[in-house]
């Protein structure tokens, strides 16, 4: 048998794989931050996509006309000042003088304009268009100043105004690189793009012209990591390797996953608790869920600290109201009068009243019809642990509940057709708003019942421009929602984000973005 | 033999138009299209009315489906597989680096399959009913057995994480040792068991008994007399595996981040965008049928008793 | 009949399948010798254990088959005993083997002349060329015409007639001393029967080698054979000259198998047949396995056929039979058959 030869063989086999191995310990030299995307953003072109890990991404490489203050006002950022017309339908911004983009050209309101054409352009069809569907035209006034004009009085605007997609695209560089520009963006932001390998890694790298105009930002010059790594990386347990190995500065985990890292000296836990989002119940509008009796039964029969504990570890908050909090304009006044706290006990009495009896085995009937609903929700372990927690609290009232979930992309244009009772859902929005979208008659999957009071509230929510004014319209429309019982609020989750030790400055601000010219190593 | 080669295509393009229009057709069952996928989530749909008919007569997903079809048959012959809706370029644009990547992982993961497997087969079969046979089959069970995700995340975390040999996040070659390992000791499972059942059953004939009688030592018969029919019946398997592979490891891109195509055919599905679908579609069709027809030509090439005209 | 030691000697060999009381016990006892030169045929009814009886020798049974016991003694050394170096180094060089499917016992992937040279090159240290030169003689000597191009052929492109002679040559491609022909024609056309015979009967006789020549068909013995064994079930009943075998069958049974032949030129209503068949060789057997169908066993005495198992007898010097027949008692010494 061979012994010596396979043994060379076996050396030379192995010996170039060993080359191919990337020397560690290398990177030190260079100031980087690396992060995790959980997927590849199909494009960056500004103001052409409304999905969240684009928006991270341009966060590093645009700044915005404003930004939200913690008190949910905007503030001043590129734009210098503004001023709203009489009818509210017009907004004249002035911009500050000498921004630059990364490409050297200037800023100014021809580029604003360019910006604002292409979104609006139906050639482009852009989805930006669709959440800014008031707005009819920008013009130019001066160079440095323009003016927006929306087919009505647009209360959303500023907040969605200060997003990530709303930063500017240097002209040039669009005209210039056309259909590429997504692969190449260029902007004014404290980052610049450097590289992008398809699918797999994002490079950017310092912008050493920036100066941070906000002044609720530490850092007011140019950022302090030389170069920005954004690794996507799918897979949770990925992600939570490479924290490990130290390959990533920071990453958004799952909570189950922060759980076991919490103790752990070598990390941080980054909890932002000005999350703006809602997991809730929604209704069908079906028998028996038409009548009010019955959706008050089911709000009062869900044990939202359970949930809370099952879905997020508890990291987040009991929501009693349709709105989130953490949204200028939650009233907790309204949520506490009119929200319902867990009382089984309330629900089961409502359900006798209703005529709802229990069977031998528990299970409740009526006119010979037993307690029996389904409820949907989308594919994902924070849904699928709540619908258990739902589950039991339903059986413990004796209704039997049935449970499916899909795919995001099947599961919400489902619910525009019959065969569910009730859907668990969630939303994550910056502004009142979302509860014109979503529950202005005929409400956002058709199915609310027509209702002029409801109406006019949640329109005036959309274009009550007067903050004092509006936060009169959104408590009244918190309450109006309540008393119908249109939805059972659930919770708020605040996002949990695990950083080395050594960073600092890791922050979120209103918009739950980032200052990444702030973020820095403590060794740096 | 080019002209069995020649015919063997000509009988897979029905095949491949069957399989282009029975898609076609279900896309134009399912009610929702890339379009409204896009727009889910971020606003109501009446806000969305206007842009998403324009973006629906834009790729002209308002037309009905025959009409579709044919304008898209049309243009694949002329080999514009449209224009990805989600991605706002032209699929080929996306596909073509893609399926490179998807021929390399495949190609590295079914080369050290090959690498491991099959000696550990011929070994065990050499080796029969000892405990190397047993233990290298219980492996080979394992092999089978374990799902692909676990296994992935497993190796990542002895190799990144325990033994750190390599990063979690690796860069350039490196990417592929770990995806390609995964995947490659997946497939050497079957292979391992293909090739030990099929020597096996060669040990037992005539003519290896003959070879014994003339004095030949076990390893060679093994290897000059055993070896080629074993080879023979593992590049079935190999030919079959090939084909599956390159419709979509998709599970093994997925975790390692592979840009392959059988991740971007997941995505595409969930985007429901149809013009990425179709032509994944259509490569993973024409890999399987690639892959058989090469695993044909290379039976009547090697194995001397296969008539090319048959 | 020669002085000399014998060049093989078999001693109570015994080769059973599976384990435990059930094991087929397919050779349960055979002793056996040939000489230089010498050809022996072993001849008997399908499933007598013949063929296993010659894979015992080079000890190419294959699992559940094993050896339980006994003594292969070739050139005094013991093939059973031997490590398997020394054993793959005696296949082939020393003892040879062709099989009964001719074709089947080629590789059908390697071309004919390769497969005669393989042994030439591997074992007998010619080079690539010399070897293929001298395997295509060996084609030629074994009567193939057009040896060079038929060198190139592969075996599902012959005949079976031309397999054999194939097989024959790389059997004897080394010259080995001994050559065990396991029904080496019995899947050929009857025609290429007789060339085949004779084509191994000279080329044996042209190297010296001794041929040991399994078949059931007694034909084939009468025309090839020196000395003839009779095997039923797993024993060797009768053994002697073959003149004397085919003349003056000692044993029943070979008296049956010589009346159940049929005779050329004779018109037979009816062939005879030996009623009965053979034993069920899972079970150990008591007294003589041929009793139940021997038409002798009223004479012997039934307790004694039924109970005892015969030894071997010597009706005359150099035959030996197992049948009480052939004597009330025992020979003192059984004297191994075949030797003065």
């Amino acid at each position: 048998m061979p012994n010596r030869r396979t043994f060379l063989a076996l050396c030379a086999l192995t010996a170039p794989s060993l080359a191919i191995l990337p020397r560690r310990g290398n990177a030190a030299r260079l100031k980087e931050l690396r992060y995790r995307l959980t997927e590849d953003p199909e494009s960056l072109h500004s103001g052409q996509s409304v999905s969240l890990t684009v928006n991270t991404c341009l966060n590093f490489l645009h700044d915005r006309l404003i930004y939200i203050d913690d008190e949910g006002k905007p503030q001043p950022w590129l734009a210098e000042s503004w001023s709203f017309s009489e009818d509210n339908k017009q907004i004249a911004f002035k911009l500050r003088p000498g921004t630059k983009f990364h490409d050297g050209t200037d800023l100014d309101a021809a580029a604003v304009k360019f910006h604002f054409d292409s979104i609006l352009d139906p050639k482009t069809a852009s989805p930006v268009r669709g959440q800014i569907s008031a707005l009819e035209s920008c013009e130019v006034l001066e160079p440095l100043s323009f003016r927006l004009t929306f087919s009505r009085p647009f209360a959303a605007a500023m907040i969605l105004l200060a997003g990530p997609t709303y930063g500017f695209n240097s002209p040039a560089a669009v005209q210039k690189a056309g259909r590429q520009y997504g692969r190449r963006p260029v902007g004014t932001g404290p980052y610049m793009f450097k590289s992008w390998s398809a699918g797999s890694e994002l490079v950017f790298v310092r912008n050493p012209h920036y100066r941070q105009l906000r002044p609720d930002a530490l850092n007011k010059g140019a950022p302090y990591a030389d170069q920005i790594t954004l690794s996507v990386l799918p897979e949770e347990g990925v992600a939570f390797s490479a924290l490990q190995t130290g390959e990533l500065s920071a990453a958004e985990l799952q909570t189950d996953t922060v759980e076991r890292l919490r103790q752990d000296k070598r990390f941080a836990v980054v909890i932002d608790e000005k999350a703006k989002n809602l997991l809730f119940l929604e209704f069908s509008f079906r028998p028996p869920f038409d009548d009010r009796a019955m959706r008050d039964v089911i709000s009062h029969a869900i044990d939202r600290e359970a949930i809370l504990r099952a879905s997020y570890s508890s990291y987040g908050a009991v929501d009693l109201s349709p709105l989130s909090l953490g949204i200028p304009g939650y009233d907790p006044a309204v949520a506490s009068q009119y929200g319902t706290p867990y009382d089984p006990a309330k629900a089961k009495a409502l359900l006798d009243q209703a005529g709802w009896k229990p069977g031998p085995n528990g299970l409740r009937a009526k006119d010979g019809k037993e307690a029996k609903f389904a409820i949907r929700s989308y594919a994902n372990p924070v849904t699928d642990r709540a619908l258990a927690v739902i589950q039991s609290n339903l059986a413990d009232i004796g209704i039997e509940i049935s449970v499916s979930t899909a795919d995001w992309g099947t599961f919400y244009p489902s619910l525009l057709r019959e065969g569910w009772d009730m859907g668990l859902n969630r939303w994550t929005y910056s502004d009142p708003l979302v509860l014109t979208n979503l529950f202005r008659p005929p409400g956002h999957r058709r199915n609310l019942p027509e209702d002029a009071e409801l109406s006019r509230i949640l329109t005036a929510v959309d274009s009550t421009l007067d903050p004092a004014e509006r936060q009169k319209v959104v408590s009244e429309a918190q309450k109006a929602i309540l008393e119908r019982r249109l939805m059972v609020p659930i919770l708020t989750n605040h996002q949990v984000t695990i950083t080395q030790a050594g960073l600092q400055n890791y922050k979120f601000d209103y918009l739950n973005q980032v200052l990444n010219g702030d973020v820095r190593m403590s060794d740096w | 033999m080019s002209r069995y080669v020649l015919r063997r295509l000509l009988m897979a393009l029905p095949v491949v138009v069957g399989i282009l229009l029975v898609t076609f057709m279900i896309q134009a069952v399912i009610p929702t299209d890339a379009v409204s996928a896009m727009y889910e989530g971020q606003t109501t749909e009446e806000e969305a009315a206007e842009a998403i008919a324009a973006m629906r007569q834009r790729y002209g997903l308002d037309q009905p489906w025959y009409v579709q079809f044919t304008r898209y048959a049309g243009n694949v012959l002329h080999g514009d597989f449209g224009e990805s809706i989600r991605l706002r370029r032209p699929v080929s644009e996306e596909i073509g680096y893609r399926f490179v990547n998807t021929l390399q992982l495949t190609g590295a993961a079914l080369l050290i399959g090959i690498l491991i497997g099959v000696p550990m087969g011929i070994l065990s079969a050499a080796k029969k009913d000892t405990w190397l046979d047993v233990g290298a089959m219980t492996v080979g069970l394992l092999g089978i057995s374990m799902p692909a995700f676990f296994f992935g995340l497993l190796l990542i975390l002895i190799f990144a994480v325990w033994l750190q040999w390599i990063p979690v996040v690796p860069r350039g070659g490196a990417a592929l040792l770990l995806p390609a390992l995964t995947l490659g000791l997946i497939e050497a499972a079957p292979l391992s068991r293909i090739a030990r059942s099929a020597m096996i059953e060669i040990l037992r004939r005539d003519h290896i008994r003959a070879a014994r009688s003339r004095g030949m030592g076990e390893m060679s018969v093994i290897l000059r007399h055993a070896l080629p029919g074993t080879l023979l019946a593992v590049m079935t398997v190999i030919g079959l595996q090939f084909g599956n592979l390159l419709g979509g490891a998709f599970i093994i891109e997925v975790i390692f981040g592979w840009r392959g195509i059988g991740e971007l055919g997941v995505k595409a599905i969930q985007w429901r965008d149809f013009a990425l679908t179709q032509a994944i579609i259509l490569i993973s069709a024409g890999a399987h049928i690639s892959a058989n027809l090469l695993v044909d030509v290379l039976y009547a090439w090697i194995d001397p008793r296969v008539d090319y005209n048959a | 009949m020669s002085d000399e030691a014998p060049l093989l000697q078999v001693r109570d060999l015994r080769t059973h399948f599976g384990t435990g009381d059930c094991a087929v016990r397919a050779v349960n006892g055979v002793d056996l010798s040939i000489g230089r030169g010498e050809v022996l045929g072993i001849v008997g009814e399908s499933g007598c254990g013949k063929t296993v009886l010659a894979l015992s020798i080079l000890r190419l049974v294959d699992a559940p088959g094993r050896i339980v016991s006994g003594q292969v003694l070739f050139d005094g050394q013991d093939v059973l005993a031997m490590r398997s170096r020394a054993l793959t180094a005696l296949r082939g060089r020393d003892i040879a083997m062709i099989f009964q499917q001719p074709k089947a016992s080629l590789d059908p992937v390697m071309r004919i002349g390769h497969q005669i040279a393989e042994p030439l090159r591997l074992r007998g240290g010619r080079s690539r060329t010399d070897a293929w030169r001298e395997a295509v003689e060996l084609l030629g000597a074994v009567g193939i015409p057009n040896p060079e191009e038929k060198a190139r052929a592969y075996p599902h492109e012959i005949s079976g007639g031309q397999a054999q002679r194939v097989m024959i040559a790389t059997a004897l491609a080394l010259r080995p001393r001994l050559l065990i022909a396991d029904e080496p024609t019995t899947a050929l056309d009857v025609t290429v029967q007789a060339q085949i015979l004779e084509l191994l009967r000279e080329r044996c006789r042209a190297l010296g080698t001794a041929l040991i020549l399994v078949t059931h068909d007694i034909g084939v013995i009468a025309q090839m054979a020196d000395r003839v064994a009779v095997m039923y079930a797993g024993r060797v009943v009768e053994n002697a000259p073959v003149g004397q075998i085919l003349g003056d069958p000692a044993h029943p049974y070979t008296r049956g198998l010589m009346r159940s032949a049929p005779v050329m030129g004779a018109v037979q209503k009816r062939l005879q047949e030996i009623p009965g068949g053979i034993p069920d060789l899972t079970r150990p057997l008591r007294g003589c396995a041929f009793a139940p169908r021997c038409d002798g066993r009223r004479e012997a005495g039934p307790a004694r056929c039924d109970g005892q198992t015969p030894p071997p007898f010597m009706p005359s010097p150099g035959r030996e039979a197992r049948c009480w027949l052939q004597g009330s008692a025992p020979a003192a010494q059984p004297a191994p058959p075949g030797w003065s």
